[in-house]
């Protein structure tokens, strides 16, 4: 019995030194890509101050990567009206993938089908990898992503990744909107658009104390209202 | 709302079965283990209760992964969650445990039950008696690490919803906690019962035994329980509005305060402490607290699962 | 007559009898039409919408107000639409008359932000069979919104 105890403790001790000694290895390996950080790193703002709710970045999106009727990948959220008759308006909010930094999808994925697109910054799906457990789906504190009726898998904005970006033009709703009210571009690049305006504009991002540091910004509307 | 469906709600009760499952298989490898080592000895494989554990261990378990293969929207391509990994998910992690934990329990029936698998293969293959006497080599580091495991499979199955950051209800320490001691609780009233179906004593000193333990079990379950919900109203904000949400009224609160607290915890725990621990216990006494006990937890997965996801952050 | 000659003046038959049934549908049948404005507004005056059915009791005076001075300028009448057309309040006032503001605000949020901004006609159109704003899909309904929000206004 002592004897038998002895070699269970044994094995515990290793088993133990051997995955304190693999973590440790992953940590290594994670600082050393670190420094090998990607030179683009894709964010968008939306202007709510020019958004008219027309609703063609949602068409656009749509038609260009050929998402289903009844899913989307982003969504035009409506609050509203405020103010007297005849001087109304509304705020309009766009929902789609945020970009997480640190994405709460891609940490629940069993299978890594959700991945930080090192080159880019975007969070993307491989649908091949993807098994349909929906754990991705219940992580995302933004509610965006979704089941794509057609392909089985997990689905959501990639910043047009395989479709317009690849063809290297603007994302489809970027292009598409008529009021210029989406800013698209690159993060490390201090010449960018994208950059110069998050620099000349207060801007918000959406649940920012989840520690998820989000790339989808906004610009808030100018009139507000009372809530409690 | 419906208490049912929701918009923000994205698993259904499969999981919430899937959960139970998992624990009750830990629970009764656990108490298996428990018995065997603190009560029954050598002897273990003639109780109708170490029995009636490693029969409802690995069905349950087993039976717990096909719900969660079947709940998949590509159930055919489950098995790229057993070639691909990744270490920061939850759930890979887990999947990784259910195997080792299977490995594992698996050894240790086969250890246990050495003596009848030996006298039934003797003469039909020879080749078994040669891996029952290998396998009882490593009978000390097998019961040890099937205990972690049992216990990490137990932890695993709250990880798997503390680990999303959009609910703030699911998201707390304190779940894993109080999933591994109602899915302990679970397995040793399925083994009680269990036992008691395959002709167990009701009176036996393995009732006994599981009583004993169980009084403890369940009051810490009930000071878990407590402690997540304070702590879920004291952190305030989403928190405090998911707790009350959750317990304040509608369906989820009946089913929370009858079935859950009044059912579940109550009742086991009223009729242990009635029945004093040298008093002679009844088949139907023992098969009762088991099945009330049992339907408790299958209400508390049911519940923490659909309240979980009512309230977002 | 073989037998598929037969089937063949079968088929034209039936091709000709749903013709003649389209071309009935089609003529103006509508009470509206034979008002004494028509006399001069054959080509441009025909009211095939909504609002010219029987039932609506309509004239043209109903929405374009009495003839008055007109076809002499200047004069009462109503014209709708952006260019060469009456006042805006004057345009409002008479679709306001039916369509209170309450009204246009459950049929759709639009009319809100655009109320006292644009006349009704700049988005519909009553004299047409159908009204454009009738049945759009999203992408055509996005494209109007984008034909006057280039993005320069804002």
């Amino acid at each position: 019995m002592e004897n038998s105890k002895r070699r269970f403790l044994k094995g515990t001790c290793a088993l133990l030194a051997g995955a304190s000694g693999a973590s440790l290895l992953a940590t290594v390996n994670a600082s050393g890509s670190v420094k090998a950080e990607p030179d683009v790193k894709y964010a968008l703002i939306h202007d709510e101050t020019k958004c008219i709710g027309c609703r063609a970045c949602e068409v656009a999106c749509r038609e260009v990567n050929n998402v289903p009727e009844g899913v989307t990948r982003l969504e035009i959220k409506q609050a509203g009206p405020f103010g007297e008759y005849p001087n109304q308006f509304y705020h309009f909010s766009r929902k789609s993938c945020q970009h997480c930094e640190d994405a709460p999808c891609v940490n629940v994925c069993p299978t890594g089908a959700a991945f930080i697109d090192k080159q880019t910054g975007i969070v993307s799906v491989d649908a091949w990898k993807c098994v349909g457990c929906q754990y991705c789906i219940a992580a995302c504190p933004y509610q965006v992503r979704f089941i794509n009726p057609v392909t089985r898998a997990a689905d959501k904005c990639d910043f047009c990744r395989e479709t317009n970006l690849a063809q290297g033009k603007q994302p489809a709703c970027v292009a598409i909107c008529p009021t210029k009210a989406l800013v698209f571009g690159n993060l490390k690049d201090p010449t960018s658009e994208v950059v110069q305006v998050l620099r000349s504009n207060p801007t918000q991002r959406a649940k920012v104390d989840l520690g998820t540091r989000p790339k989808l910004f906004r610009i808030v509307a100018k009139s507000g209202e009372v809530t409690l | 709302m419906s208490a049912l469906h929701f918009d923000t709600l994205v698993w259904h009760w499969p999981i919430a079965i899937y959960l139970f499952l998992a624990g009750v298989s830990a629970g009764a490898m656990f108490f298996a283990v428990l018995l065997k080592h603190f009560v029954l000895k050598h002897n273990a494989y003639q109780s109708g209760f170490v029995q009636a554990a490693c029969i409802v261990a690995p069905v349950a378990v087993m039976a717990g992964l096909g719900i969660l293969v079947l709940d998949l929207t590509k159930p055919f391509d489950f098995w790229k969650i057993l070639v691909f990994y990744n270490p920061t998910s939850v759930m890979s992690m887990g999947v990784l445990i259910l195997l080792i934990y299977q490995v594992f329990m698996f050894m240790w029936i086969g250890i246990t039950f050495r003596k009848p698998v030996d006298a039934w293969c003797e003469k039909r293959f020879p080749i078994v008696l040669k891996l029952t006497a290998l396998l009882a080599r490593f009978e000390a580091s097998t019961t040890g690490l099937l205990v972690i495991f049992s216990l990490a499979l137990g932890a695993y199955t709250g990880f798997l919803l503390s680990a999303l950051p959009g609910y703030p209800m699911l998201k707390n320490p304190v779940l894993p906690l109080l999933f591994l001691a109602s899915g302990l609780s679970s397995g040793a009233a399925s083994a009680l019962l269990g036992g008691v179906l395959l002709k167990g004593s009701p009176n036996g000193k393995e009732v006994h035994f599981i009583h004993k333990v169980e009084i403890p079990l369940i009051l810490v379950e009930i000071v878990l329980i407590f402690t997540f919900f304070m702590g879920l109203v004291l952190t305030g904000g989403q928190s405090k509005i998911a707790a009350f949400n959750a317990i304040g009224y509608g369906f989820w609160g009946w089913v929370f305060w009858i079935g859950i607290v009044g059912l579940g915890l109550s009742g086991p725990l009223a009729m242990n402490l009635f029945m004093t621990a040298t008093s002679k216990r009844k088949w139907a006494y023992v098969a009762g607290t088991a099945c009330i006990s049992l339907i408790g937890v299958l209400l508390l997965r049911n519940f923490i699962l659909y309240t979980g996801q009512m309230t977002i952050a | 007559m073989s037998k598929r000659q037969w089937l063949w003046s079968l088929r034209l038959g039936a091709a000709a009898l749903l013709l003649s049934f389209s071309a009935m549908s089609a003529e103006p049948a509508n009470q509206i039409n034979s008002d004494a404005c028509m006399k001069c507004h054959k080509r441009n005056g025909q009211m095939l919408g909504h609002h010219g059915q029987d039932a609506m009791k309509m004239s043209c005076s109903s929405c374009h107000g009495e003839k008055g001075d007109h076809p002499k300028k200047p004069n009462d009448m109503v014209v709708f639409g952006m260019q060469e057309a009456s006042d805006l309040p004057v345009q409002l006032r008479v679709c306001q008359k039916c369509h209170t503001k309450k009204k246009l605000s459950e049929a759709d949020w639009t009319h809100n932000v655009h109320a006292k901004k644009v006349p009704c006609a700049a988005c519909h159109k009553l004299h047409s069979p159908t009204d454009p704003m009738a049945d759009m899909t999203l992408k055509v309904r996005s494209e109007l919104c984008s034909s006057c929000h280039t993005g320069k206004q804002e």
